[in-house]
């Protein structure tokens, strides 16, 4: 049973990258820098698809365990990394939002990476193997609580600062995922989560842009949202087209290459917004095997991490495929317009390097847990206690 | 590369793991269900409605098919479509309060975000709409109102659709605008789709009418029909007059039709293009109209001068003054002059009098009187008349006729050349009331001769006004119709006749249309008309004609005798009836003193060239007795003499030759210089 579980997982992540690369076949002509050679992200994505397998092969024969040793060290590198995102002439500004850092290398050229994706794998790391270390004071406000949030709280703020809200919220999450299940009490992350919600909610009224963001969620379907502010309209501009495009394509799909919309009505079509793509090319048949997918590689993924030979391991097979399936659940919802507008991209699917690559990479480290569990139960048959 | 690790015995926390493991699972499944669920919802509950947003990408534009051009009987131009820009405003680009706030922020003094922070996206729109007007609306050729108003209303009840806002712009006017909004803030025109901002500029065509003359009589005018019922939409722009409204199926052609879809930018995607029917032009109509001969009335008729002898309309003072031109080989239409006093430069005349005007034809239609009786063959052109003394006839059968002259008993020619009423009437009853009926409607009389203009009145008889009493001609009625009372007809009617006559007695109708031509005015396809039926005898017709030589060289239309030509004809004085209201009825009434006077002839009598109307209604001239002779026999001489030089048609006689014998004893001169030369 746990063999097919890890052959599920690969499975599920082969198909959905598989799937992946068609759509950016397909939409790869209409993303602004992809009209002068729509070839040219297809081969970029290539590359970071091997990258990302490498290093998936690689963690998937190293035992987890080594990653709970230098969970701390490698944790403090990428909060540097994250640092170097404000550096000017290192750090890389795109849209308002400073994710990504580029350096140069010769031979190569610019090779730029988004350390915030990797960020969300060490936060992980990290947390679990804070909860490992005391599990017995995981009970405890400031050890089981207060503590580990502090510690998770410095990527977090640094990636928030950015401004990527959605990768900051998404580490939050799975971090309180994490926390859940380590055992703190119930109590204090309902407390935690009703102050939250508090505090998100007086900042959302502070900020103008963000107030605008939310009335324009709640406004979604509304006819007469041009009585409101114009940029209100705007502001829903992209989730209308993707409801649109999916809405259209119906239960068969126009067909593969057939979207209508990615013809420069639905900005990303490539990246955030591909989703929508799949559904007006392939219809309902399409995004419910997407949907299928993604829950197969989740209840695998949780299959793994329930079935793993220690609480680290546990701990972090959740984290990890908590993250993957988080980012999915959540790109599926702003699509289908169930959540307010929030760019992120869809897992193994969007166009994205940094992105599959750790992705990729929290897939490795899941099978790993996998072989370690089979081979802690081979162990247990030729030495039962 | 394993490390050495003992596995763990259960800890006292792992339940509570695997208990709130198996709750975040739950969790993660029921978010994945509810995803589900709502794409159930958007792809198959929802597909109909979202499919058609973006059926919206889908534009069929119209292709205009050039409307067909009406050339003159020498390829001249008389209406042709010249090119011009077609405005079309695109709602929704109106969607957009981020495009709409960008084009309006140089005008509003305020930033693109601000404007958007601050307004609603309906007042944004208000305001794009009212700077757009201001900058369109006089190029447009409208109020600054009226484009706001047409463009509100559309937004209102089609958000998300495209209209003309305007038809016609001129190319120079449609690149001066598009200068003032580039300038102005507006965008850049898209070469490529045409379009700049919310307006799209595509080819069309206007109707222009070319010739220098009036025209619109004949030709007609081209525009948006008047509206059936108040608050109806306006049709589209068609012939409403004249030769346009009559082949209005032949020249409008059938606009193409073109589908595509265009992309986020705008711009159409090739790979989607939909169906494609090119647009059929208008066929080209070439009129015998003769734009030279056209001008040449117009300048005649306009013309005043002190010559003796000559009638010039502004000594008439008359109502209405009409003349009509026509080659009497082809019985095409060669020009028509209208003169009255409604209308004028300022209120050009939609009607074309040689098909709509009604008159009682008075004397000229002794013509056809003589050509019957002749065309029976029980009298000749010598056979003597009886004439009762005193040129009064009171024979009791029918009301008294009088004659002009007492002239006693007159030959069958001299009825003609005296123009006796008496003789007339004599003629028409020795053929009997049904025969002469008959006869009067076979010349063409009372009936439709389908002449190419939207409307033709009929005619009718005394008695038989609605024309469905045929046969039963009073003698009463005869008596009238003899010699043109009691009997309506129009000018073309009557123009056919004299047409039969000349041509020995084969009855073609005046027309006005030659023949479809190409765009070089080469031949294409002949008008549709039937065989011409022989109506009298050749005979018959020649007597006729000489008779007519008669009547211009000695008899009522000597006046209009030429010094140049030899022109037959015959002169026509008809009381005129008015309408008036009497005992709230309204009623037919003669009023003494209004008369028509006409003439009707053609020239060189020998070999006729050119045959011509006049019509002066109701003359009103103290220089000028009011008599066909003496007022439209001199016009049409006048008018005719010219015609003859613009066609190069060499004189017959030098003007001393014919000088003297009149001057001598009134001897007709017989001696042609030349021979007569077409």
């Amino acid at each position: 049973m746990s063999r097919g579980l890890a052959g599920f997982l690969v499975i599920s992540v082969l198909l959905l990258t598989a799937l992946g690369f068609v759509m950016l076949q397909s939409t790869g002509a209409y993303s602004l820098e992809g009209q002068a050679d729509a070839m040219a992200s297809v081969s970029r994505q290539a590359a970071w698809l091997m990258l990302g397998l490498g290093v998936a092969g690689i963690l998937a024969f190293t035992d987890y365990h080594l990653l709970e040793r230098w969970a701390w060290p490698v944790f403090w590198v990428l909060v540097v990394l994250l640092i170097l995102c404000y550096v000017p002439g290192l750090g890389v500004t795109k849209g308002g939002a400073s994710r990504w850092i580029a350096v140069r290398i010769p031979g190569v050229g610019n090779v730029q990476g988004q350390p915030s994706e990797l960020a969300k794998i060490t936060a992980i790391i990290g947390l679990a193997a804070w909860c490992t270390r005391f599990r017995d004071r995981r009970k405890h406000i400031l050890w089981g609580f207060i503590y580990p949030l502090g510690v998770i709280a410095v990527p977090v703020g640094l990636i928030a600062g950015e401004v990527d809200l959605g990768t900051a919220s998404l580490i939050f999450l799975a971090c309180a995922g994490i926390l859940f299940l380590a055992g703190t009490r119930l109590v204090y992350m309902a407390g935690a989560v009703l102050l939250g919600g508090v505090l998100l909610g007086a900042t959302i009224n502070q900020i103008e842009n963000r107030k605008a963001r939310v009335t324009a969620f709640l406004h979604l379907d509304d006819p007469d949202v041009s009585k409101l502010k114009a940029e209100i309209k705007d502001m829903n501009y992209q989730q209308t087209q993707a409801i649109i495009a999916i809405g259209s394509g119906g239960v068969d799909g126009k067909g593969l290459g057939e979207s209508r919309q990615k013809m420069y009505y639905l900005p990303l079509p490539h990246t955030d917004s591909v989703f929508a793509i799949v559904g007006e090319e392939l219809g309902l048949k399409g995004t419910a095997g997407v949907l299928l997918l993604f829950a197969m590689a989740g209840l695998c993924g949780m299959g793994i991490a329930i079935q793993a030979p220690d609480r680290f391991g546990k701990l972090l097979g959740f984290g990890l495929i908590s993250l993957i399936v988080g980012q999915a659940a959540i790109n599926i919802g702003v699509t289908t317009g169930c959540l307010p507008n929030k760019g992120m991209p869809l897992p193994f699917i969007s166009y994205g390097g940094s992105n599959l690559f750790s992705c990729l990479a929290a897939v490795g480290i899941l099978l790993n847990i996998h072989r370690q569990t089979r081979l802690a139960e081979d162990d247990f048959e030729i030495h039962p206690r | 590369m394993s490390i050495s690790h003992p596995v763990r015995p259960p800890e006292p926390g792992d339940r509570c793991l695997r208990i709130r493991a198996g709750l975040v699972c739950a969790g993660v499944a029921s978010i994945f269900i509810l995803l589900g669920w709502r794409l159930v919802h958007l792809q198959v509950r929802e597909h109909g409605r979202l499919q058609a947003e973006v059926e919206l990408h889908r534009r069929t534009e119209t292709l205009d098919a050039s409307r067909g051009a009406i050339l003159d009987a020498r390829n001249r131009l008389l209406a042709v479509d010249e090119p011009v820009q077609k405005v079309i405003f695109d709602c929704n680009y109106l969607q957009s309060g981020e495009k709409l706030a960008d084009a309006i922020e140089k005008s509003e003094n305020m930033s693109s975000l601000d404007l958007r922070h601050t307004f609603s996206l309906e007042i944004i729109q208000q305001r794009y709409i009212a700077h757009m007007a201001r900058l369109c609306a006089p190029a447009m050729g409208m109020t600054e109102q009226e484009f706001q108003e047409k463009v509100s209303s559309r937004l209102a009840s089609r958000p998300n659709s495209q209209f003309p806002i305007c038809r016609k712009i001129s190319v120079a006017d449609a690149l001066k605008l598009r200068d003032a909004l580039e300038s102005a803030g507006f965008g850049r025109y898209r070469e490529n789709v045409g379009s700049q901002g919310s307006l799209i500029f595509r080819n069309s065509f206007d109707r222009t009418y070319p010739a220098n003359v009036p025209l619109t009589h004949i030709v007609g005018a081209f525009g948006e029909p008047p509206t059936l019922k108040a608050g109806d939409q306006p049709r589209p722009p068609q012939g409403v007059a004249g030769v346009e409204k009559f082949f209005e199926n032949s020249l409008h052609g059938t606009d193409g039709e073109r589908e595509y879809e265009i992309d986020g930018w705008r711009n159409e995607i090739p790979a989607y293009r939909g169906h494609l029917i090119p647009p059929r032009n208008g066929k080209n109509l070439r009129l015998s109209i003769d734009l030279g001969l056209q001008s040449l009335l117009e300048a005649e008729l306009d013309a005043t001068g002190p010559r003796q002898g000559e009638v010039y309309l502004d000594e008439l003072n008359a109502e209405r003054v009409i003349v009509v031109l026509f080659d009497p080989a082809t019985m095409g239409v060669r020009a028509i002059g209208c003169r009255d006093k409604v209308h004028g430069v300022e209120k050009p005349l939609l009607t074309n009098p040689v098909s709509e005007y009604l008159y009682e034809p008075g004397s000229t239609i002794k013509i056809v009187t003589l050509a019957t009786a002749l065309n029976t063959g029980r009298v000749n052109a010598n056979t003597v008349i009886p004439i009762p003394n005193g040129g009064y006839y009171n024979g009791g059968d029918v009301s008294p006729i009088r004659d002009e002259h007492d002239d006693g008993p007159l030959s069958v020619a001299d009825v003609l050349v005296k123009s006796s009423n008496i003789g007339a009437f004599e003629l028409a009853r020795m053929q009997g009331s049904v025969r002469f009926e008959q006869k009067i409607r076979e010349f063409g009389f009372c009936q439709k001769t389908g002449f190419e203009s939207p409307v033709e009145s009929r005619g009718w008889t005394a008695g038989n006004e609605r024309g469905d009493r045929t046969g039963k001609m009073t003698l009463e009625t005869l008596s009238r119709v003899a010699f043109g009372n009691a009997i309506v007809v129009t000018p073309a009617q009557m123009c056919g006749a004299l047409g039969c006559i000349i041509n020995d007695g084969t009855l073609r109708p005046l027309h006005l249309a030659e023949s479809w031509v190409d765009d070089r005015g080469n031949h294409l396809e002949a008008m549709d008309r039937p065989e011409p039926p022989q109506i009298i005898s050749a005979r018959a017709a020649e007597v006729v004609r000489r008779a007519m030589l008669q009547v211009v060289e000695r008899g009522s239309g000597k006046p209009g005798r030429s010094q140049l030509f030899e022109i037959a004809g015959k002169t026509g004085t008809a009381r005129k009836a008015t309408t008036v209201i009497e005992k709230g009825r309204a009623k037919q009434k003669y009023i003494p003193g209004d008369v028509i006077c006409s003439f009707i002839g053609f020239l060189p009598a020998d070999k006729p060239r050119l045959a011509g109307l006049v019509i002066v209604d109701q003359p009103k001239s103290p220089k000028h007795s009011a008599y066909g002779g003496h007022i439209a026999a001199p016009l049409f001489r006048r008018i005719a003499e010219k015609a003859m030089a613009y066609y190069e048609v060499a004189p017959q006689f030098s003007p001393e030759v014919r000088k003297l014998p009149q001057a001598a004893a009134n001897t007709p001169a017989r001696a042609p210089l030349r021979p007569t030369s077409r």
